[in-house]
């Protein structure tokens, strides 16, 4: 019996179910990415093997990864260790001081007024090129490092932050004052949640600012950390090894934009629906 | 002289004015406890003022708004708003939103009584499979009908009803004014309804005012009677009461016009 022209197959009564999609049609957003990666990779890996390039100038994955097993044989962990400690408490100083901060500038009037235009100006510098000032000020340690992400984190934290209070719902205010909402019940009930998106879009961008006031910090002027180590294995032409510590932070910055997508989800689970879970 | 202890509502003399434009000029009205008055009127000619003159946000220029007897401040217990934008917290729960006023004004009862009262009336207008939804997974009509629970689980003496209908499509809207009517006749609460709706008035009131083009005055009041629904007169009698609300509505939305025409350049 042939096959060729097989009729739909009826359900006498009931409606004609569509066949499900396969995990692979269903997925195609999550495995697309992977694909292109795997592809570039296998590429370069060829290309690298083709000798196209001088091995000083360049390197090709399978080099890297003995680049890469070097570091972690070597200064790797202690090198993570400085670099997220720097960060870490860089980040504290931000949020520490962004976040009051930013509630006050946008819970009064004046003081918005005042210093809005300067808050603007800073945020819009490249204050990167503070860098050398910070090391002359707090030394070669991690001092100056914790410093950098501070003033680089804190902008992006603050303005957010005093975006987000200066944003909210005047009807919900009103609503909440009509059923016998106190000042704090206002705060609590209506202002910081409507501020908790914008306090989490400012996290994630203070992040990748922070990891970028790290590691060139750690480039200009350091004795460890991972952007010391870059620059150290760049400057004896140890170009897979250097690769290696590139593709690393790739990664760490990669993980860490995930969490934030994870925390944002948790903080705030009325703006992402989660239907069908 | 009829006594003032079921006065629900008096306005005296009120006017009232954002810096040198006036908004509404000299009101005076009396709301009778247990009475569903609707305001009709031109958009922009202060019903929404009005409204919230007696919700406390603006006060008088001129004249004296009085809540069951006391001041508007002393009276905020007894009353609760039911919005046009719905204004329900997008960060609370269909529970958790119609427990907020509960939260606040009804301290003296303990967390599980507020929750009961809460479903209670989650369940009266019918979202008890809804409890847990957040307001973006839900209907406009829905979410209204949170708006409602809200107000109503307050258990105010006075209802104040801006346009709550105003943002739905015409089944919802219809549907949710049945629910509505239903919750008053069972509970003989007092209402201010705004609307701009001439039918909704007309159907759901026992008083209808209808106000002039902006500065805002008390035009007509008209006090729907239609007799039963099965009447023979009733439809003409409904028609004729529409039609004179209509004739004086329309004057005055045209003047509106008028005015707005004048201004363009
Ligand atoms: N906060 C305000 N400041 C200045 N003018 C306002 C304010 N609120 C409302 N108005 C003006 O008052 C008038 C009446 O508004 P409103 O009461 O909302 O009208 P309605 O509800 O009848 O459409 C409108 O002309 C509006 O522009
Ligand atoms: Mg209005």
């Amino acid at each position: 019996m042939s096959t060729m022209t097989k009729p739909a197959p009826v359900s006498p009564g009931g409606p004609v179910r569509r066949p499900e999609p396969s995990w692979l049609k269903k997925n195609e957003k999550r495995w697309l990415p992977v694909v292109t990666v795997i592809g570039i990779f296998t590429a370069w890996e060829i290309a690298g093997n083709m000798n196209l390039w001088d091995p000083l100038f360049f390197s090709h994955p399978s080099v890297i990864w003995d680049g890469f097993l070097s570091l972690t044989t070597g200064p790797l962990l202690s090198d993570l260790r400085v670099t997220g400690l720097e960060f870490l408490l860089g980040m504290m100083i931000a949020l520490g001081i962004g976040v009051p901060l930013g509630i006050l500038l946008g819970t009064s009037k004046r003081l918005y007024w005042a210093f809005d235009p300067v808050v603007t100006a800073l945020y819009s510098t490249p204050i990167l090129v503070l860098t050398p000032l910070m090391v002359i000020w707090f030394g070669l340690g991690i001092g100056s490092k914790v410093a950098n992400v501070a003033i680089l984190a804190v902008f992006p934290v603050l303005i957010n932050m005093m975006e987000g209070v200066r944003n909210t719902d005047g009807s919900l205010m009103r609503a909440a004052k009509s059923f016998g909402a106190n000042g704090w019940a206002i705060q609590k009930d209506v202002i910081f949640p409507s501020v908790v998106p914008f306090f989490v879009t400012g996290l994630r961008l203070a992040i990748g600012k922070g990891m970028i006031a790290v590691v060139v910090g750690e480039y200009i002027a350091a004795t460890e950390g991972i952007g010391y180590r870059i620059r150290a294995d760049a400057e004896v032409f140890n170009t897979p090894r250097y690769l290696a510590g590139v593709l690393i932070m790739v990664v760490v910055s990669v993980i860490i934009m995930a969490l934030i997508k994870v925390l944002e989800r948790k903080l705030a689970p009325w703006r992402t629906p989660v239907l069908g879970e | 002289m009829p006594g003032t202890d079921n006065i629900a509502i008096s306005v005296d003399h009120v006017t009232f004015g954002y810096g040198k434009e006036v908004i509404l000029q000299d009101i005076s009205i009396d709301v009778v406890e247990g009475e569903f008055v609707s305001l009709i009127g031109p958009s922009g000619c202060g019903k929404s003022t009005l409204l919230s003159m007696f919700d406390g946000v603006v006060r008088p220029d001129v004249g004296t708004v009085r809540i069951f007897g006391s001041t508007v401040q002393e009276t905020l217990k007894q009353r609760a708003m039911v919005f046009q934008n719905f204004a329900l917290m997008p960060w609370k729960t269909v529970r958790e939103n119609v427990l907020l006023g509960l939260n606040y004004r009804r301290t003296d009862l303990s967390k599980k009584e507020r929750l009961e009262l809460a479903r209670e009336y989650i369940n009266r207008v019918g979202l008890t499979h809804a409890l847990d939804l957040y307001p973006h997974q839900i209907s406009g009509g829905m979410q209204q009908r949170v708006g409602i629970a809200r107000a109503f689980a307050v258990q105010p003496r006075l209802l104040l009803m801006d346009e709550p209908f105003g943002a739905l499509d015409a089944q919802n809207a219809e549907l949710l004014r049945e629910d509505l009517l239903k919750l008053v006749a069972e509970e003989r609460r007092t209402v201010v309804f705004v609307t701009h709706n001439l039918d909704e008035a007309l159907q759901m009131s026992d008083r209808v005012l209808l106000m002039t083009a902006r500065p805002g005055t008390i035009r007509d009041e008209v006090r729907p009677d239609f007799g039963p629904k099965t009447s023979a007169e009733y439809r003409e009698r409904y028609d004729s009461q529409r039609d004179l609300l209509w004739d004086h509505l329309k004057s005055e939305v045209l003047t509106v016009q008028a005015r707005e025409e004048g201004q363009k350049p």
